[in-house]
């Protein structure tokens, strides 16, 4: 009842907001407001499914000069067809800290940081919505050691600093608690890393421009699930690094490649941890502004000596409509894993910005 | 299928290499040192912007572009090698108008105080320009991707040229206040040259001002204005929307109906076949020209009209 009472109240506040802004015609303090869709169509062992998978709701503002807070609420769809409404990611971001703590002083330490709840950054993939991902679903292995089909999102902060070195290398660190990830009635037991308690994060993201056209980017990731347990058998960990390069044409053609490798210690509750590894590899092509094609092989090992080898490739085509909205068909098959068919649609209302990632 | 993946990465890393992790990132610091820099740097959008700057600033500054040449402006993918330039920048001057939220993401990730909004090295070029096509209605996807602040190619009008040049000089002045008199001697130098070209092209393309142009996006609008040209209509249906059959015969019938001679004018960006196609249909003259300093032999914001002027009346 309580999330209903609350979507009414979002909904109308929306409507109220847009109403004075569009009848008023004046300078207003409004954040930034938008609404993006996720619609999917799948086909898989034989049935066909069509659900608005996700609405998500956006609002955007500086509270003061360096100081931005974004919102981001979304309805759900969950696997058991139940609709849940919840605060994906919330957060105040301060883009100078030293300066912010101290206005009367000159000196920029360039030190971020970012409280609140929020996608954890490793990797490139896992800070992603699902609006900006490049394929309709996340890499096998991404889904399994960060947080499933949705993400991995946790409260905390981390700090980011920019290091003092002529190409870009930026160090984060964050600090989270992280709720244990609660079985919905009717759903399958999940599987992966479950992270809980405190969550500590370092990721080191560098980046080189071969050429004016041409980027490449490494990222060292560390992950440490349940950080204030005493026992390392209790404990969660997630290595990995991530390489992309990028590669601009005439025409506004463009190359994206793209791998993340990842190694991952953890158990069932009782058991000892087990290592896991996997990762993907993937290649996207904008043939035009309007047309993408992608290609991705993601791979996972066993889980110690349980579960199989799983191999997935996945094709995709993106039709983009226009600078918001999007088609993209894609086709997913593989060793182990199930074959499907998606068919999405994703749209989007409103200036709606995410930070570079 | 064979797991060549994992095979490949057979290496396994070690859990017990968490401080190999920390050394690295130290190692990753020493190896490097920061230059130091006199000049007053400046880092602008485009090399349109690049080039004025330049011009204003001297051997005071050193400029430096975030993209060169001819690019859509509408797509384009910010960089973390671009976050290095502002986060080095004492000056930062953007488009505007909203079509460059993507240099938001970058001052957020460089952290540079000195080009936060409204601080002296913060310049939103777009703030003086008087707007063509801002829209007197609600916008919604049905219109295309209509710009809600109007048509943003305001540089490609010389007199705007000016009024960018003005900014620069006064936020150098700010920034630099010691230097402020060979900023404006600069400053009334290149503003007395570009009117002074400006009436001189202008004066060339007397010779089209009874052709009509037609365009495939509204890229061309400000120049059109400046030198009184006259621009019937786009290939694109509405703004952003590929051109469609039925599109094009509405426009060729339209053009039908008029006096020629026609000139299809296209930035080098957009699909040349389409143009040249659309204007073999209707006997017009097609022109595919840079809309950007830095391609081709366009290395300064004059070259840009000169060849352009010389490209509209070929």
């Amino acid at each position: 009842m309580n999330k209903f009472l609350l979507m009414g109240l979002t909904a109308l506040m929306l409507t109220q907001s847009a109403v004075f802004a569009q009848t008023s015609k004046e300078v207003t303090d409004l954040p930034d407001i938008s609404v993006i869709g996720n619609m999917i169509g799948t086909q898989s062992d034989g049935k066909n499914d069509f659900s608005v998978k996700e609405i998500e709701l956006s609002f955007q503002h500086y509270l003061y000069p360096s100081l931005k807070a974004d919102v981001f609420m979304a309805l759900h769809k969950e696997d058991s067809g139940q609709r849940n409404f919840e605060l994906e990611e919330a957060y105040v971001t301060a883009l100078d800290l030293y300066g912010l703590l101290n206005p009367n002083s000159s000196r920029n330490l360039g030190l971020g940081l970012a409280l609140g709840q929020k996608r954890v950054n490793i990797g490139k993939v896992n800070p992603l919505h699902p609006e900006q991902w490049r394929f309709v679903d996340r890499p096998l292995a991404i889904q399994q050691f960060l947080g499933g089909a949705e993400g991995l999102s946790a409260e905390g902060g981390h700090l980011n600093y920019l290091l003092p070195l002529p190409i870009f290398s930026q160090v984060e660190l964050g600090y989270w608690t992280v709720q244990a990830h609660a079985e919905e009635a009717g759903a399958e037991e999940a599987h992966g890393v479950e992270f809980e308690n405190k969550l500590l994060n370092g990721r080191l993201w560098n980046s080189l421009a071969l050429s004016q056209s041409q980027e490449l980017e490494l990222g060292l990731n560390y992950l440490l699930g349940n950080a204030s347990s005493s026992s390392t058998d209790d404990q969660q960990t997630v290595m990995g690094l991530d390489l992309t390069y990028s590669k601009e044409f005439a025409m506004d053609r463009y190359l994206k490649l793209q791998a993340e490798f990842y190694q991952a210690k953890y158990g069932e509750e009782g058991e000892s941890p087990e290592e896991q590894q996997g990762g993907f590899l993937s290649g996207v092509y904008q043939f035009s502004p309007k047309f993408q094609a992608g290609v991705r092989y993601g791979t996972l090992s066993k889980h110690g000596d349980e579960g199989n080898v799983k191999n997935q490739v996945a094709l995709m085509a993106t039709r983009q409509l226009s600078e918001t909205s999007k088609f993209r068909l894609q086709y997913n098959s593989g060793d182990n894993v199930t074959s499907a068919v998606y068919a999405q649609f994703i749209f989007g209302m409103g200036p709606h910005s995410h930070v570079l990632q | 299928m064979r797991n060549l993946f994992l095979e490949w990465v057979h290496t396994r890393m070690s859990f017990n290499k968490s401080r190999a992790f920390l050394v690295a990132m130290l190692l990753w610091v020493g190896a490097f040192s920061q230059p130091m820099a006199d000049q007053i740097q400046v880092v602008a959008i485009t090399q349109d912007f690049a080039s004025i700057a330049q011009e204003i600033g001297g051997d005071l500054v050193e400029v430096q572009p975030l993209i060169k040449g001819s690019r859509n402006l509408h797509h384009v993918t910010p960089r973390p090698s671009m976050v290095m330039k502002v986060k080095r920048a004492d000056l930062l001057i953007r488009l505007g108008m909203g079509q460059d939220s993507w240099i938001d993401g970058l001052i957020q990730v460089a952290r540079n105080a000195r080009v936060f909004p409204g601080e002296h090295g913060y310049l939103d070029a777009s703030v003086p320009i008087r707007k063509l096509e801002i829209p007197d209605h609600d916008l919604d996807g049905s219109m295309g991707d209509v710009h809600q602040h109007g048509n943003p190619h305001y540089w490609l009008d010389p007199y705007n040229g000016v009024l960018i040049a003005a900014q620069i000089r006064d936020h150098l002045s700010q920034l630099s206040p010691e230097n402020r008199s060979e900023f404006e001697a600069n400053y009334q130098r290149f503003s007395t040259e570009l009117e002074r070209k400006a009436k001189v092209w202008n004066d060339q393309l007397l010779a089209v001002k009874s052709q009509i142009f037609i365009t495939y996006h509204k890229v061309w609008s400000y120049f059109f204005e400046a030198f009184n040209l006259t621009s019937i209509g786009e290939l694109e249906p509405l703004p952003g929307i590929a051109p469609s059959i039925r599109h094009l015969s509405a426009l060729k019938e339209q053009v039908s109906e008029l006096q020629g001679p026609f000139v299809v004018l296209m930035a080098d960006y957009y699909p040349a076949p389409a143009g040249r196609g659309f204007a073999k249909q209707i006997d017009a003259r097609f022109v595919s020209a840079a809309p950007h300093v830095g391609e081709g032999d366009i290395d300064h914001y004059f070259d840009l009209f000169d060849t352009l002027v010389q490209a509209v009346l070929k």
